[in-house]
């Protein structure tokens, strides 16, 4: 028996289709990144900082995939938007 | 007039809904090292915030923390388990993660001075879901192997320089219509699902590293689904990444997501009704 995703009870959550279906739930991370920090509107003002235009997001975005792969120099060779 | 948090804190703001959440928001969300949600009226509209410590949150002290990647991904499911605590029951517009601002006042300017803008969008974004989808070349064998074989072949055969030279060249042609193939097959996955689709759009594709596969990532879309529509969109995936989809690649989906992909506008613009996409 699959234990339920307690903190979510009223979402129907997610087929991941993965290798196999209905795979465990655990939202992908690299999934995730991608609409965290490249999307989402942008309401400015007394904005002290939104990641998603900033730099910082790319430098730890190496920081990342370092990680990923120790061997590897430069992990996000190509440049442009996320 | 305006009392700005203590200069201790900030405000990080999640999301705009149109309702709060009539059981309120669950305790368990947000980052760990800030206080409860709460709820900020903005106008007519709702916005999600949490008190953040300058310590951890101040531009520095973040940059920092999310360049280690384990503080980075606690961050990012923070973020994303508060957002769809919000869209439990209703339609949010999610904000970039670490959207702060330095008191409740200034994020509640900044909703109210875009509001008619929001809420086209939280109507335009309920009763609909984000499904990813991305489409691999199928896996091809391992480049040593062939290689070893072409050496093996070499060997017995001795067939000479000019032989070895069309065959690696046939070998090139191959891989490349091989290519162009699973392309053009991808680009039929995104065809066929945008039939059911309200909107896609495309991030940029992930990279082998990042992926952990051998063959590239052709498609990396996101389609806005509505409610109604949603068995439809979920048959024509399993139709596409079951046998009877097109050879040579592979198909991979995962949803609902909140609609992040689709909760955004040029800068300055109006929402784009049709966030339609720009072929790469």
């Amino acid at each position: 028996m699959t234990a339920p995703d307690v903190r979510e009870p009223g979402l129907t959550h997610v087929p991941w289709n993965g290798p196999e279906r209905y795979a465990p739930v655990g939202v992908p991370l690299v999934d995730l990144l991608d609409r965290v920090l490249a999307t989402g509107v942008v309401v400015s003002g007394d904005l002290v900082l939104a990641i998603a235009d900033v730099p910082l997001v790319r430098v730890s975005l190496h920081a990342l995939l370092s990680s990923v792969n120790e061997r590897v120099p430069s992990p996000w060779p190509d440049s442009g938007p996320l | 007039m305006s009392t700005p948090s203590p200069s201790s804190s900030l405000v990080c703001a999640f999301a705009v809904t149109r309702t709060p959440p009539p059981a309120g928001l669950p305790a368990a969300a947000g980052h760990e090292e800030g206080g409860p949600l709460r709820q900020l009226p903005a106008g007519d509209l709702w916005l999600v915030v949490q008190d953040v410590p300058v310590a951890a949150f101040g531009e520095a002290a973040l940059g920092e923390r999310l360049n280690r990647p384990a503080d980075l991904e606690r961050c990012a499911r923070a973020h994303h388990r508060t957002v769809e605590a919000a869209a439990r029951t209703g339609p949010v517009v999610p904000l970039p993660m670490a959207t702060l601002y330095r008191s409740d006042e200034g994020a509640v300017d900044a909703v109210t001075s875009r509001a008619a803008a929001l809420r086209a969008l939280l109507d335009r974004l309920r009763g609909r879901t984000e499904w990813a989808v991305k489409v691999h070349a199928a896996q091809v064998p391992a480049e040593g192997a062939g290689e070893a074989e072409e050496a093996g072949a070499e060997d017995a055969g001795g067939s000479g320089g000019r032989s070895y030279l069309s065959r690696a060249s046939a070998r090139r042609r191959v891989r490349q219509d091989g290519h162009g193939r699973a392309v053009a097959a991808a680009e039929a996955v995104d065809a066929e699902l945008r039939r059911y689709a309200v909107a896609a759009t495309r991030h940029r594709p992930q990279s082998e590293r990042l992926t952990g596969r051998r063959a590239p990532q052709l498609l990396n879309a996101a389609y806005l689904v509505d409610d109604a529509r949603r068995e439809d969109f979920a048959a024509a995936l399993a139709r596409l990444g079951g046998a009877g989809g097109p050879a040579g690649v592979e198909v991979g989906a995962s949803g609902p997501w909140v609609p992040y992909s689709f909760a955004r506008w040029d800068e300055e613009g109006d929402p784009e009704p049709e966030r339609e996409v720009v072929r790469p």
